[in-house]
């Protein structure tokens, strides 16, 4: 079978699988997916521009609870979900500003920084947030699990494709690794380092802006915590254990991740949860320093 | 016509005082050799009119135009374009997309270049360019390959391509000669004769200055970042300074320098 | 009031600046930033409070350092050497330590919080019309003596000396003939008792849980950025810093946005200088 065909034949299973599987599990992926959206956000960040972030959460939070609270006053959710992107796009490029100019570990400590001022303004805007009470209720209810499935099989294979073109085929791709790789070099090539690494903050706040807006609609509540700097590390772990440079594998990350602690508390062994993700995240560095994407990559030759 | 106007150009770093009323300039076609012993501010000089450096005096004139206020990638944009004397290319990347990486200038250059961007790299604008160059410096059956996976000495090529995909104006080419073998050296002077065929101007720093005597039309000495003489390459050999900078500092005159630290 | 504000200020600060040089350190000498760390400052705390009842105060302190260095070991086996030089990795891997050292606390002591008693925690001294608790005073006095003993450590023991010679350049190092993971290990057990110390003398001010590691290591973080990673004086520095501005922020600005307005210094001092306060060499090779 060529290429092709095996891979309209993976989708065809993917998207059959809701009707096959039970509730439970439908909701793991579909969380699951939706997080890997966020995990796409660092992919396209750290792995194809060498810029770290440990502020991710941050925006993914002002997606979330911009469609929470614009729909809760009765907005459309899809336009509450639209200003939330554009809202964290733009924090992404008010970060980005300073950020661009950081190296390393100062950006990384600049960037965490910055996740957490907005969290804490999450916390502390009870007026608009509602803070720890949580943001109940938000009206988007009206899709049943397996049609919220088929939108993040959709939303992410499409994200997939896209990272995939700028990757391996686009002359986008190519700019963004040699910033990441040679900035002098690039800089004599003619590519603006600076101009690049802002739009990198500003698309990459914005796709973890749609994460955060596609959460709020799914879950329905939210809690500043949900936005923490854990979160933001939570994030990052996943990228790294499914391969920095791999979206493939952080949506298998993504799902591993989500899915094998939920799982362990469904069997009442809620205990040892994050051991397990901490244990699981220390194995794959251990054995596969390319992550999973580095595996796959492996199995492909 | 001059491409390159270098006038009275002074770099100081903290207390050092690294350049000193440098002045040179550059004819498209030419070939201006810059030599100079170890330590003597020929990098800086470079680095300074890619504008990776800010100078401290003097001005600094492309093609009639003052670029001092560009940053580096304008003035790439214009037509500048470099070697690094340790090579700098993305190892886990082809000598395919190394090569087509040099091709930003044009695409950022105007307005209508960024949709180029988001086309694919194997679109026909691209592989025209990235092809015609690498079978100009003799890489045409490497293309795909990863560049780690190349000798030292290719690699020089492989950078060269970079830089001349995009068909600078303006070529500075720090060392090109460092680590290559003796057919290896062959092939550079031909390509940079080549090069000043087709109209671009070059400044070649070089050790090896057997490679120098042949290729420049002029060099300019400098030591201890001063100026100290510019004419042809063999008047150059007889000028009393220009000697005591060499011997001072232990160089040979003849034979070519070894630089295997690349 | 304004003593009170200053002597929780250098409570802070003590206890950041553990944290913060041990972290310092270990970068220096790695070139990795150790996410562990504010869980050893936890586990610190907790095996304080676990042996206070058997050895005392002080043996418990002791107590606690002993039982972080063996953690240090074992953080430097599983989670740094594998990954040099693939920092970015080791840094993760430290991550991953960092939770499941949380779900082992979790699982020995539980995940309420728990008030740390000491007898000093119920005497105090009077300075004039300032109370001041005999525990904050012991942490701030034995930070301080812990902070001396470690300067002095760096500055004149050879020790010290290759710790900066690791950090200067690590091929240069070894080539001299340091044994580079040693000094690592030291780097890492040295920086893991030090925040056991810090957690064991700030516990009983406020209470400890297992999750206490958090904040300890953001504003270690924000004291580093400050004071410059791998610079031990600066990042003491910094730690004074920023426990001095969340104490008097706290009281004359905002209580709850007392981390933002460090982690807001620390973002302004970024965008300023974005090498930091105090810049490191620079080896941009053109």
């Amino acid at each position: 079978m060529s290429k092709r065909a095996l891979l309209i034949a993976a989708v065809a299973i993917l998207a059959a699988l809701p009707f096959t599987f039970g509730t439970f599990w439908i909701n793991m992926v579909i969380t699951a997916l939706i997080f890997s959206l966020a995990v796409f956000s660092v992919n396209l960040l750290t792995g194809l521009t060498g810029l770290l972030s440990f502020g991710q959460a941050g925006f993914v939070g002002i997606g979330a609870y911009t469609l929470g609270v614009l729909a809760k006053q009765g907005h459309p959710p899809i336009l509450a979900g639209l200003y939330g992107v554009l809202l964290a796009m733009l924090c992404g490029f008010l970060l980005g500003l300073p950020a661009a100019r950081l190296k390393g570990h100062y950006l990384a400590i600049g960037t965490l920084g910055f996740g957490i001022l907005i969290y804490q303004l999450l916390t502390n805007s009870v007026d608009i947030t509602r803070g720890p009470m949580g943001l109940i209720g938000i009206p988007t209810g009206g899709l049943d699990k397996q049609t919220w499935y088929l939108i993040m099989l959709s939303v992410c294979l499409a994200m997939l494709a896209a990272l995939a073109y700028i990757d391996r085929y686009s002359a986008l791709g190519v700019v963004l690794k040699m910033v990441r790789h040679d900035e002098i070099a690039a800089q004599a090539s003619g590519i603006n380092i600076f101009a690049v690494k802002l739009i990198a903050f500003t698309v990459s706040a914005g796709l973890a802006g749609l994460s955060g807006a596609l959460f709020a609609a799914y879950v329905r509540f939210l809690t500043p915590d949900l936005f923490n700097e854990q979160e933001s590390f939570r994030y990052m772990m996943m990228a790294v254990v499914g391969g920095i440079g791999s979206p493939l594998g952080g949506v298998i990350a993504s799902l591993m991740l989500t899915m094998i602690p939920e799982g362990l508390r469904v069997l009442g062994e809620d205990n040892y949860r994050l051991l397990v993700y901490g244990t699981m995240v220390l194995f794959v560095l251990w054995f596969l320093p390319s992550g999973i994407g580095g595996l796959i990559e492996r199995l492909r030759r | 016509m001059s491409v390159l106007e270098l006038s009275g150009v002074s770099k100081r770093f903290g207390g050092l005082q690294a350049l000193s009323e440098v002045s040179l300039s550059v004819s498209s076609g030419e070939v201006l050799g810059l030599i100079g012993p170890n330590g003597a501010g020929k990098s800086t000089l470079v680095s300074c009119i890619t504008g990776v450096l800010r100078i401290d005096g003097g001005t600094i004139r492309f093609q009639d135009c003052d670029i001092q206020r560009l940053p580096p990638h304008r003035r790439a944009r214009r037509g500048i374009a470099r070697t690094f004397q340790k090579v700098r290319l993305a190892d886990q990347l082809t000598v395919y997309e190394n090569v087509a990486a040099g091709l930003a200038s044009h695409w950022f250059a105007r307005a209508s270049g960024w949709r180029q961007v988001f086309r694919p790299l194997s679109a026909a604008s691209v592989a025209q360019a990235v092809n015609r160059t690498l079978e100009r410096v003799g890489l045409g059956d490497v293309s795909g390959a990863i560049v780690k996976s190349l000798p030292f000495g290719q690699r020089h090529f492989v950078e060269i391509a970079r830089a001349i995909v995009s068909e600078p104006n303006l070529l500075l080419l720090d060392e090109p000669a460092t680590g290559l073998t003796e057919p290896e050296r062959e092939r550079l002077a031909t390509l940079v004769k080549d090069i000043a065929a087709q109209g671009c101007a070059q400044l070649l720093i070089e050790h090896d200055l057997e490679l120098v005597g042949r290729l420049c039309d002029r060099v300019t000495v400098i030591n201890q970042g001063h100026h100290i003489f510019t004419g042809a390459p063999a008047a150059a050999q007889r000028e009393p300074e220009v000697v005591r900078a060499y011997l001072g500092m232990n160089q040979l005159i003849s034979g070519g320098g070894d630089d295997a630290c690349g | 009031m304004f003593g009170q504000i200053l002597i929780n200020g250098l409570v802070l600060s003590g206890g950041y600046a553990l944290v913060a040089v041990g972290l310092t350190l270990t970068f220096g000498v790695m070139r990795m930033v150790n996410f562990a760390e504010g869980q050893s400052v936890m586990i610190g705390a907790f095996v304080a409070y676990t042996t206070v009842p058997y050895i005392g105060y002080v043996g418990a302190i002791a107590a606690a350092m002993a039982a972080n260095a063996v953690l240090g070991i074992i953080l430097e086996r599983t989670a740094f050497r594998p990954f040099r030089g693939v920092e970015l990795n080791g840094l993760i891997a430290s991550m991953g330590m960092s939770i499941i050292l949380v779900n082992i606390a979790e699982l020995v002591w539980g995940t309420t919080p728990r008030p740390f008693e000491t007898i000093y925690n119920e005497t105090s001294i009077n300075f004039g019309t300032v109370g001041i608790s005999v525990q904050r005073l012991i942490c701030v006095a034995a930070s301080a003596a812990i902070l001396l003993g470690l300067w002095w450590l760096v500055q004149y023991t050879s020790l010290g000396r290759k710790f900066r010679a690791v950090s200067e350049d690590h091929e240069t190092a070894a080539a001299m003939g340091i044994d580079v993971n040693q000094v690592s290990r030291l780097a890492l057990v040295i920086g893991s008792m030090m925040a056991a110390a810090a957690g064991a003398l700030a516990g009983p001010v406020n209470m400890i849980a297992p999750d206490m590691g958090r904040t300890e290591m953001l504003n270690a973080f924000a004291a580093i950025i400050l004071g410059g990673f791998g610079n031990v004086n600066g990042t003491i520095l910094g730690a004074l810093l920023i426990g001095m501005i969340q104490s008097f922020g706290a009281v004359y600005i905002s209580n709850a946005y007392s981390t933002s307005i460090a982690f807001g210094l620390l973002v302004l001092t970024l965008i300023f200088f974005p090498r930091g306060l105090v810049p490191e060499r620079v080896d941009e090779n053109v």
